[in-house]
């Protein structure tokens, strides 16, 4: 009686499909498989997904901030970007001495542009 | 680091060689019907390798593979409630036992179904992937979506339940 369930266990173990069931199954299957084979591409989006949003953001951060930068005004937050990463960094450029001081001339004329700007925004 | 399609296709032909056999048992100790379990089984397998096309990844193909039969199965039996093991059995399923010898019976599944049917379904689910289809607790857990812990306390539950049914056929 112990071993009825031994019995039992190694009985349904012998259910399969037949030789013939499993050869007609496995043509259904290559069939199918042939008619719809895999993506050649689509499978690899899936792992470039991830690191291609993170890129693309980090792109438009890095583009479009000293760009939104280049008009803002004393007393906002863009403005410290302008002062003090965007246009050192375009100074960097500038090769020779004397374009250097025409530099440093638009950077005044710019300052005073932007107190007149800011002048103007308040009324005076 | 993603497949190659080549290296999918040859690895799910694999998987359909390997354990075919077993996930038709699986379906077909459910369902009582050769042929019904036989399309179930298509179908899984189409099911699966369409979830690959869509460039989706899979850790464990064969537990995978119970999953979406196991879910087809309870497509299955959601739309044909009325066809139960019993009406199978009444209609002529049966062969009178002295017709054919006891291995063809095993064979075909006449002597399991009837000692399956007297089972707690939610039981026998477990006795049949654990004992027959040899998942561990751990896959039998994926496919159905339980903890490990229900697992097991039902695959004790059910060996007792088992044990008593085939006293009591006085199964063998």
């Amino acid at each position: 009686m112990a071993d009825n369930f031994e019995q039992f266990i190694t009985d349904a173990k012998r259910v399969k499909l037949t030789h013939e069931e499993k050869t007609l199954l496995r043509r259904l299957l290559s069939a199918s498989l042939h008619a719809n084979p895999l993506p050649k591409f689509i499978s690899n989006w899936h792992s470039f997904r991830f690191p291609a949003v993170v890129s693309l953001a980090i792109i438009l951060f890095l583009v479009g901030v000293p760009l939104l930068a280049e008009k803002s005004l004393p007393g906002t937050p863009l403005y410290t970007v302008k002062l003090n990463v965007t246009e050192p960094i375009e100074r960097t450029f500038v090769v020779s001495d004397e374009d250097k001081v025409q530099f440093d001339i638009g950077i005044a004329e710019r300052r005073q542009a932007e107190a007149e700007s800011l002048a103007a925004q308040n009324g005076f | 680091m993603k497949k190659d399609p080549s290296q999918i296709e040859q690895e799910f032909l694999q998987g359909y060689e390997q354990w075919s056999d077993a996930i038709f048992r699986h379906c077909f100790f459910r369902i009582g019907d050769r042929e019904t379990a036989k399309d179930i089984v298509q179908e899984a397998f189409i099911k699966t390798w369409n979830y690959f096309r869509k460039g989706n990844e899979i850790d464990n193909l064969r537990a995978f593979l119970y999953r979406v039969a196991n879910n087809l199965i309870i497509d299955w039996s959601r739309k044909k409630k009325e066809t139960s093991l019993d009406m199978l059995m009444n209609q002529g399923f049966d062969v009178p036992v002295h017709e054919k010898n006891r291995l063809d019976l095993i064979i075909e599944g006449r002597q399991i179904l009837p000692v399956l049917e007297k089972l707690d379904p939610k039981y026998r689910d477990v006795i049949l992937m654990r004992y027959i289809d040899d998942l561990t607790p751990k896959e039998i857990a994926q496919v159905i979506d339980e903890t490990e812990n229900v697992i097991s306390v039902r695959i004790h539950r059910g060996i007792a339940q088992l044990r008593k049914i085939l006293q009591e056929k006085n199964y063998g």
